[in-house]
């Protein structure tokens, strides 16, 4: 596993533990991002490092999924509330844990459904949860001149 | 009883944050809630808190732009703030408290940080 997707994956265990109280383990299958039943949320990597994050699951395992994490009584969408605060978390915590003494920029969620098309060098984690199977990519921008050093592509 | 002012674009972060100050010891505050910095500056004009807690990535106004704006006036500039960010760097941490943050905290957070935080921002003058 390269640099960028260890420490996508320890964010990921960390904030899923302490969001939603959901213990992780990694699979090796990637998330079947054509799935029409995904939801998802994605996020803008600004600075050191271009590209977007992408966080997702068949709408069946975000629910309970948010339903934990909101402990009830949200009468909007709780789904797309989680997606998006868990991305949120993530990217930041990436940019933060891989260039620690730079400054860490991105972006604001962007919640979508359906199947997501997938850039041909995607960096692809899934990770199964008691109640289903979440999914993260990493997608670098062609031009990132840091997305070398700091692990390449895949 | 302590007035907080939670500001963040995420309602699950509020809400996280909510349930987290009941644990952390405030679970008698008043708790008002704004999703952005402008929004935050209305609500601190209407009334002022004794603590505001504010995410850094936000629209409209960020967090850094709300602590700017706050501590450049002179009827809200002795108001403490917490500032909170899971892109928070050491340079970036440094700079908020230079600006006036009393405290920062890193997402996600645990009820301890949560507290530490809490004391050196209510600490803070």
């Amino acid at each position: 596993m390269n640099r960028i997707l260890t420490h996508a994956r320890a964010s990921l265990e960390e904030t899923l533990e302490q969001v939603a109280f959901a213990p992780v383990s990694v699979v090796d299958e990637p998330l079947d991002w054509a799935d029409p039943d995904l939801i998802w949320a994605e996020i803008a990597l600004v600075s050191p490092l271009e590209g977007t994050l992408v966080f997702g699951a068949p709408r069946a395992t975000v629910q309970p999924l948010a339903a934990d994490a909101w402990g009830g009584g949200h009468d909007a969408d709780p789904g797309a509330a989680f997606l998006s605060e868990v991305a949120n978390i993530i990217a930041g915590q990436l940019l933060a844990n891989l260039y620690p003494s730079r400054e860490p920029r991105i972006g604001l969620p962007v919640f979508g459904a359906g199947r997501r098309a997938l850039a041909s060098d995607a960096l692809a984690l899934c990770v199964d949860v008691d109640v289903g199977r979440v999914g993260l990519l990493v997608e670098l921008a062609a031009q990132a001149p840091e997305a070398a050093a700091a692990g390449g592509v895949a | 009883m302590k007035d907080v002012l939670i500001v963040d674009d995420s309602a699950l972060a509020r809400m996280i944050m909510r349930r987290s100050l009941g644990a952390a010891g405030l679970a008698d505050a008043a708790i008002r809630e704004v999703a952005d910095g402008m929004a935050a500056l209305d609500a601190v004009r209407a009334q002022l808190p004794d603590l505001v807690i504010a995410d850094v990535n936000m629209p409209n106004l960020d967090g850094e732009g709300l602590l700017l704006s706050l501590r450049s006036d002179a009827r809200l500039s002795g108001v403490r703030v917490l500032m909170c960010s899971s892109a928070m760097s050491p340079a970036k941490a440094a700079r908020l408290l230079r600006l006036g943050a009393g405290a920062v905290l890193k997402k996600p957070f645990s009820p301890h940080e949560l507290r530490s935080a809490l004391a050196g921002a209510l600490a803070a003058a």
